[in-house]
């Protein structure tokens, strides 16, 4: 009896071992490209120069933030690329769950059709409509403002916004909506007063994923925005890049403080990020 | 629901009405006119606010709005821009055919031939500055920023090895022989990604071993690149390659200006732009010499020149007189030269005489310009058309990978021109 | 309102019984017209942003234009020679090892950690999940340039530590035609894996538990549950999420763009970058507007196929 139960013991305590040395390993590996642009962005200009990985001899915590800072105009870049972000989660929000609601539990005719052409949008590319959007834009006056890049990443992210709204409205129980309609109320009342205070875990989902791809977003303002007092981040550290591939330092302070609000955004909504919702919207 | 479309609603009419304000800011006799340039990079940034806060000082009736961007998305925007008909009134871009030959074709720039006698540019401003931005007697842009290729080198290091700086390629080919024995990378430049860092190490190369008449005959006749003097310098350049003088891996993306900075390679072949973080990041005396030419040329071989940027009108814009002074005010004044020469280290196409303090190198750099005895001739990336353009912007890498040799650079070369021919994009065949 | 909260999980089951009641009911009038009007700016957003858009594109790719002036007719001239540009052929190809490499470096991996993490008693979940998911929220434009430092063959992470076990041959992953879209792909997975992980581990959660024991009685080992009674249940997120990665992927374009710009000499040419590259760095618009409309058809066509075969096979 005792002599099996040592051996249970020390299988288990390998097949720990193993197990979290595995996942800390991972988790290095995850990791180590941000450590080192972090402490890259630590170290004076001439240190970093001898390259990413050297070890860092002169340190200086500021310098570079303060440099990229200026230099950067960061602080405007920022500013637009949180209206773009906001604007877009907002108005993916308000669109998507109408649009999904309506497709998940109202009827009239056509519903299906619809939806499966809108879900065609999530398969072209936007490399195969970028030019003609630029008139587009330019037809509906938005050319070069913050709100027209934010509309039309509303449309191109509809697809996926909208699935995911109505596969979750799928699982949403119909009992709740019909002894509503019971009692007299209109659809729109159903929809504000007791759908829409339940969407929350779907919405939490949904923010991070629009909001990451709304400020990440390379391509779009490259093409549509002309003025740099409107540049969004990542373009804007694009150019930065590329006036200053040499300075290892800089560049990384740039990165940091490009990252920092998304990080943000991240850490808020992470907790609450409803997984069994996301998976439920995969499997629609 | 209600206050998320309220909160949205909200934030759309205050960009709107943003817009509004910020439109309505034109009227009387106020001319504005916009002006596009890619000049990011603090120093050139600065400078720029600075030239138009001086024109704006002294014309007060004309304000100057000024959008910035970096090169490839000026050019994207650029065309997209015309299209739509809100292209601005002045633009500084790339000078050469291979940018601007589509819009001169599409009637949207300026033609500048008569301006350059009324202003007195032929004069004023080096040659190159009305050589490059023209063709078939179109003329389309005020070049500027004029720079030169030169051998850049660590005069320490030099110092250290015995050696002197070298007046044939071949002389410079042991210098390298030597370095390399000593430790070092030969050479900071990297053949990779960047067009750049291809163009311009591959057509001082290529100008070091062919004659003045033999340029001309390619640049502006379409000649055949099959040549003598082609096959050696492809040729050097391969042998280079095989015997290290590159950065070891030349075709990844590499830090050309921290390797030479950190004295890990020991000869640079650069421009006068460099001269800057040169004189800030070295500890070291930098050397400068014209790039030596082949002995096997007949003419000694000629330096690259390029413009570096470029002024050009927009043929519709309301105001071309203003422009027209906007632009002379920038090129060929000696307030502005100076701003220039010293503030962004670049070399203005002005000729007459203006003072400014700066660095050595950068006085070396302008008197190579100025010297007679040397051949300048603008490089390759003036004057190249799409195709030769794409191929040229790779050709060095596909040699440091082995996917091109002597003869395939050659072929493929001759091929491209003939692709540009067809489309009538090159400055012999140039119609508008 | 609380009472509804409550009332959620309980009323799941309930639900599908009524649900039957009502698609008997025809058509509800106020319904109807409620329905339209949710889904009209959703459909109007469409309509202008991509319909409209789309067919211009369509009309683009017929032409002969530098997108600059003027246009010439020209058929499908254009389709014509694009399946004939070996370069085509390479981005190609290079979508698809592109593809597979994601699946095989992220997706897998995706797969297994989500099963680790899902089991019971693991210390630190939490802090493993928000981890290995963070690479995702990051943009192109920065992790690309790190990563380029990590592979530089001469200062670079791999390279330092080469040299540090005293080998000091180097390693140009992304100079070499034959391992840069490896590379690529590399990174590529780095960023992708935990977000795999995030979605699978919400399938594993929602696995029947009950189901492993008749498979532990008969004596099947853990590697044989997973197969046999974990994966099935699971395998429609599985079939999902490879549709959505496949897609996902043939529209890469900024990591490539940051990290080798397509070369070494077309070695890590991809359809969007190609797409890109014609229609403005070669003044080609049309010819590029048409292989635009080639990888928004291939990726229809895929989807169809796909979903087509999924169908069959349940």
């Amino acid at each position: 009896m005792r002599r099996k139960s040592k051996k249970f013991n020390l299988m288990r305590f390998l097949r720990g071992f193993l197990l979290y040395s595995l996942l800390i390993i991972v988790a290095v590996y995850t990791l180590i490209p941000f450590a080192t642009v972090l402490i890259t962005s630590f170290r004076t200009e001439k240190d970093s120069m001898k390259g990413p990985f050297t070890w860092p001899k002169q340190w200086d915590i500021t310098a570079a933030y303060s440099n990229a800072w200026n230099m950067g105009h960061f602080n405007i870049y920022i500013w637009n690329s949180t209206f773009i972000m906001i604007a877009t989660v907002l108005g993916t929000l308000l669109v998507s769950t109408m649009a999904g609601y309506s497709f998940a539990k109202l009827q009239y005719p056509g519903r299906k059709g619809m939806y499966y052409l809108l879900l065609i949008s999530m398969m072209v590319p936007f490399q195969t409509i970028m030019l003609p959007l630029y008139f587009v834009l330019k037809g509906i006056g938005m050319l070069n403002t913050l709100t027209g890049v934010s509309l039309l990443l509303i449309a191109t992210g509809l697809g996926f916004a909208v699935m995911m709204m109505r596969s979750f409205f799928i699982s949403f129980p119909d009992s709740l909506l019909e002894s509503a309609r019971l009692d007299g109320c209109t659809e729109i009342k159903v929809l504000c007063r007791i759908v829409l205070p339940n969407t929350f875990p779907a919405w939490s989902s949904l923010i991070v994923f629009v909001a990451m791809g709304a400020w990440n977003n390379l391509l779009a303002p490259m093409l549509y925005i002309f003025n740099e007092s409107k540049y969004p981040v990542p373009y804007a550290l694009y150019a930065f890049q590329d006036a200053h591939s040499t300075s290892y330092g800089l560049l990384s302070a740039a990165m940091v403080i490009s990252i920092l609000p998304i990080v943000l955004v991240y850490l808020i909504f992470q907790s609450k990020f409803q997984t069994n919702l996301l998976a439920g919207a995969v499997k629609g | 629901m209600t206050k998320k479309l309220l909160a949205f609603l909200l934030c759309l009419t205050m960009v709107f009405s943003f817009m509004v304000v910020s439109a309505g800011a034109e009227s009387n006799n106020q001319i504005t006119l916009t002006l596009w340039d890619s000049l990011s990079s603090d120093a050139d940034n600065a400078a720029m606010n600075k030239m138009n806060a001086l024109f704006m000082k002294q014309n007060p009736n004309i304000t100057i709005e000024r959008v910035v961007k970096t090169t490839d998305v000026l050019s994207e925007t650029l065309k997209a821009a015309f299209m739509g008909g809100d292209a601005p009134d002045v633009i500084y871009g790339e000078a050469g055919i291979g940018d601007d030959g589509d819009y001169v074709k599409a009637g949207y720039l300026l033609d500048l031939t008569d301006a350059y006698k009324t202003y007195g540019w032929n004069d004023k401003l080096v040659s190159s500055s009305k050589d490059v931005p023209s063709a078939n007697g179109f003329v389309w842009g005020v070049g500027n920023e004029i720079e030169t290729m030169s051998l850049y080198y660590n005069k320490t290091v030099f110092d250290k090895l015995g050696l002197t700086a070298p007046t044939t390629v071949e002389e410079l080919t042991q210098c390298l022989q030597t370095i390399t024995n000593a430790g070092y990378f030969g050479l900071a430049n990297c053949l990779d990604s960047r067009w750049y860092n291809n163009m311009n190490f591959l057509g001082t190369m290529l100008y070091a071993f062919m004659t003045k008449d033999e340029i001309n005959a390619c640049m502006n006749a379409d000649a055949s690149w099959n040549l003598d003097s082609v096959r050696n310098a492809i040729g050097t350049v391969v042998d280079w390659l095989g015997k290290g003088y590159f950065p070891d891996h030349p075709e990844v993306d590499g830090d050309q200006d921290a390797m030479f900075a950190n004295s890990e390679a020991i000869c640079y072949v650069t421009g006068n732009w460099a001269i800057k973080q040169m004189d800030s990041n070295c500890d070291f005396e930098v050397g400068v010499v014209p790039f030596p030419g082949s002995k096997t040329c007949a003419d000694g071989g000629s330096q690259v020149n390029f413009v570096g940027g470029c002024y050009l009108i927009n043929a519709k814009s309301a105001n071309t007189e203003a422009a027209l002074k906007y632009v002379d005010f920038l090129v060929a004044n000696p307030e502005t030269a100076t701003i220039w020469a010293e503030e962004e280290s670049k070399i203005p196409p002005y000729t007459g005489e203006y003072s400014a303090n700066i660095s050595p190198l950068l006085s070396k750099a302008i008197g190579f310009l100025a010297d007679n005895s040397l051949s300048n001739i603008p490089g390759v990336n003036m004057w190249v058309a799409s195709n030769t353009w794409d191929f040229f912007s790779t050709a060095g890498q596909n040699l440091a990978i082995g996917a091109l040799d002597v003869d395939s650079f050659i072929s493929t070369l001759d091929a491209d021109i003939a692709k540009d021919v067809k489309d009538c994009s090159t400055k012999a065949t140039f119609t508008y | 309102m609380a009472a509804a909260k409550l009332g959620f999980a309980a009323a799941t089951h309930g639900g599908n019984v009524l649900n039957m009641q009502i698609k008997r009911a025809k058509y509800n009038r106020s319904q109807m017209w409620i329905g339209y009007l949710l889904i009209l700016p959703a459909m109007v957003l469409f309509a202008v942003f991509f319909v409209y858009a789309l067919e211009q594109a369509v009309k683009y790719s017929l032409m002969d234009w530098s997108g600059v002036g003027e246009m010439t007719y020209i058929g499908v001239q254009n389709y014509v020679s694009l399946l004939g540009d070996q370069v085509f052929w390479q981005a190609f190809i290079n979508n698809w090892y592109y593809t597979a490499g994601v699946i095989v470096l992220g997706v897998f991996p995706g797969l297994i950690l989500a099963y680790i993490l899902s089991q019971p008693r693991i210390a630190g979940r939490g802090f493993y999940r928000a981890v290995y998911f963070f690479p995702r929220i990051v943009s192109a434009v920065i992790y690309g340039a790190v990563w380029k430092w990590i592979y530089d063959p001469r200062r670079g992470l791999i390279k330092v530590i080469m040299s540090a076990f005293g080998n000091n041959s180097s390693i140009a992953m992304l100079g070499d035609v034959h391992s840069v879209m490896l590379g690529i792909i590399i990174t590529a997975g780095w960023t992708y894996f935990g977000f795999c992980m995030v979605i699978f581990i919400a399938g594993f959660t929602s696995v029947d538990v009950s189901l492993r024991e008749p498979a532990l009685r008969g004596g099947a080992n853990r590697f044989q549950i997973f197969a046999h009674v974990d994966l099935p249940q699971i395998r429609p997120i599985l079939d999902t999420m490879l549709v959505y990665t496949v897609i996902d992927s043939f529209k890469v374009y900024d990591l490539v763009l940051v990290m080798t710009s397509g070369g070494p000499n077309d070695a890590s040419q991809i359809l969007t970058y190609y797409i890109y590259k014609q229609a403005f760095t070669l003044d080609r618009y049309g010819y590029g507007s048409a292989a635009a409309i080639l990888l928004g058809i291939l990726m229809i066509v895929f989807t169809l196929l796909y979903n087509n075969s999924i169908g069959k096979e349940r």
